[in-house]
């Protein structure tokens, strides 16, 4: 809900149009979740067809965050508080200011994380970010950044299969 | 399936980044398996259970069971309960979300079947939040449990199946406006036999009553192979039974149509000499044993199909004028759902289905090895006819079985 009133915020902001389908994926929940995360899949490509950077700035940052956002709200079974609808609202009204989407979507994705209650995971998100912060911050070139991205990538897949498994 | 699908995502995100030399999918991919490594993680459930059952429980009533849940992490889980239980039984699946910590009890009901029975704990499937991740929790309880038959149910059933008797008469109409007197023949009911008018007259006299259809009678005589079969086939009966049957309507006007397993053979229209009818039915014996393999029925699907089955098609019978009374004689050994699409094409007539009974007119001898065949044959013809009964009043007869006995019907 927030991430969709977000994307449409984004999209009016920065002349986009793929983003204006996240409400249509976030509404797929209700049909069927498997259904949404297809949904979710395809929205990812046409939002990654139609947005092409070469390295991250403000608009990519806010995509990404909406972006994960929106997974994590279609599939999670968590019920929406006043807050959520807060948060939506407050996401909306960015079409004024689009600078301040980014930090509305960092308290959105900090509250899912509180009420998840993480400790193991806490490394894997800053694992994440530290990531994400040094393919931003050192001048490497666009293959340079996807092919760092797609190295550990390897490796993360191979853990997930790991964990999985023995789980 | 959905961590397949975000897994399946971010390979394609990773392709599209490649292939376009785009940052913002490989992010956002690298992003992904971030989050389905995160989960992965957090997903360590335990939980402590206990489910309650009766010890006694009764056919086809149903119970309430109940489980007592503890969730012993600081996480919502998403629980399904799933019971292991002897065939026959049936019970409900429910699912809820479990809170951190959260103490619960649970009930669900379980439909029993007759028996005693030792019934392993249920399964608990704990999914985290997401649905992406599961874990399967097997309960170690081995509870006996004897389950006894329902008087209530019994009772019940009884009433249903007196329904059905009263809706069948009703439904065709019970005849109650009194018209004359006539001479006793055989096949009339016994019921209708005026007491007092025999002993006046010294013989046998019944009362004849007005009819509540007012259109002709028809019979659509099923003239098939398993029909001819066997000595005297059905298909004698059949003859004996319309040659009653156009006795008794006496004025009225019959009709008749002859149909095979390929399709309407002959229509003959309704005329009041029925005996030229009876000549037309020229159809030679046929060697062999009877089938006892009953006709699968299809209801859905056959009433839903537009065109018959290739090969078999009844659709002359719509040919047969509306308000008509319609009795089927076939033995429902094939093409039942054909059938009773044409029945019902037939809508402002009235049908009834007499059906004889292959078992009843088999030569099988009473040997130990047959009667568990005969048997077999004979339960899965009644279910078939029970089914048949829901669309169509249908009667199963025998080769003793005369127009007295269907006369209910008629």
């Amino acid at each position: 809900m927030i991430s969709s009133a977000a994307s449409v915020a984004i999209a009016f902001s920065f002349g986009l149009k793929a983003p204006l389908l996240a409400p249509a994926v976030f509404l797929m929940r209700f049909i069927k979740k498997e259904i949404a995360a297809f949904s979710y899949f395809l929205y990812c490509i046409f939002l990654c067809y139609e947005f092409s950077r070469a390295e991250l700035d403000l608009a990519a940052i806010a995509l990404i965050l909406s972006a994960l956002l929106l997974l994590e709200e279609t599939v999670s079974e968590r019920k929406r508080e006043v807050v959520d609808y807060i948060l939506a609202v407050s996401a909306l009204l960015c079409i004024l200011e689009p600078l301040m989407i980014i930090p509305i979507l960092l308290i959105s994705i900090l509250r899912f994380l509180w009420k998840d209650r993480p400790f193991f995971g806490i490394f894997a998100i800053i694992f994440g970010i530290s990531i994400v912060y040094l393919i931003s911050t050192k001048n490497f070139s666009a293959f340079e950044s996807i092919f760092i991205l797609s190295s550990v990538s390897a490796f993360l897949f191979i853990a997930i299969v790991f964990l999985s498994f023995k789980k | 399936m959905i961590r397949k699908i975000i897994a399946t995502a971010a390979i394609v995100l990773l392709a599209q980044a490649y292939l376009f030399l785009n940052i913002l999918p490989a992010v956002i991919a690298f992003l992904l398996l971030i989050y389905l490594l995160y989960i992965c993680l957090e997903f360590n459930p335990k939980i402590e259970a206990e489910r309650d059952l009766p010890e006694k429980l009764y056919d086809g009533v149903r119970t309430k069971a109940r489980l007592r849940i503890k969730n012993l992490t600081r996480k919502d889980y998403i629980v399904r309960i799933k019971e292991r239980l002897p065939e026959g039984f049936f019970s409900e699946e429910p699912e809820f979300v479990l809170g951190r910590m959260e103490e619960r009890s649970v009930d669900y009901w379980i439909i029993p079947s007759r028996g005693v029975y030792r019934i392993k704990g249920p399964e608990i499937h704990v999914g985290d939040i997401r649905g992406i991740l599961k874990k399967k929790f097997q309960l170690d309880s081995l509870k006996e449990v004897e389950v006894l038959p329902s008087v209530e149910k019994l009772r019940e059933e009884a009433k249903a199946d007196a329904n059905i008797r009263l809706s069948r008469k009703s439904r065709l109409g019970t005849p109650v406006e009194f018209e004359s007197f006539r001479k006793f023949q055989i096949g009339d009911d016994s019921r209708r036999i005026d007491w007092k008018a025999s002993a006046r007259l010294g013989e046998l006299i019944v009362r004849e009553f007005l009819k509540e259809w007012e259109g002709d009678v028809y019979i659509a005589l099923d003239v098939g192979r398993e029909m001819r079969k066997g000595k005297p086939s059905k298909l004698d009966y059949a003859i004996s039974l319309i040659y009653q049957i156009s006795m008794a309507l006496k004025e009225k006007k019959l009709g008749l149509v002859l149909y095979d397993e390929f399709g309407v053979r002959k229509v003959l229209r309704a005329t009041t000499e029925k005996e030229k009818l009876l000549m037309e039915i020229k159809f030679p014996r046929m060697r062999g044993m009877q089938s006892l393999k009953v006709a699968r029925l299809r209801i859905e699907k056959s009433i839903l199909r537009k065109s018959p089955v290739r090969g078999f098609s009844l659709s002359l019978l719509s040919s047969i004028p509306q308000k008509s009374f319609v009795i089927f004689i076939t033995d429902l050994s094939t093409n039942v759902g054909e059938l009773l699409n044409a029945i019902l094409q037939l809508r402002d007539s009235k049908s009834i289905v007499v059906s004889p009974n292959p078992i009843l007119f088999s030569e099988i001898k009473m040997e130990r090895d047959e009667i568990l065949r005969l048997y077999k044959g004979y339960v899965e013809r009644e279910e078939l006819i029970r089914r048949m009964n829901r669309i169509v009043p249908t009667i199963d007869v025998g080769p003793r079985d005369l127009l007295g006995e269907i006369g209910a019907f008629l």
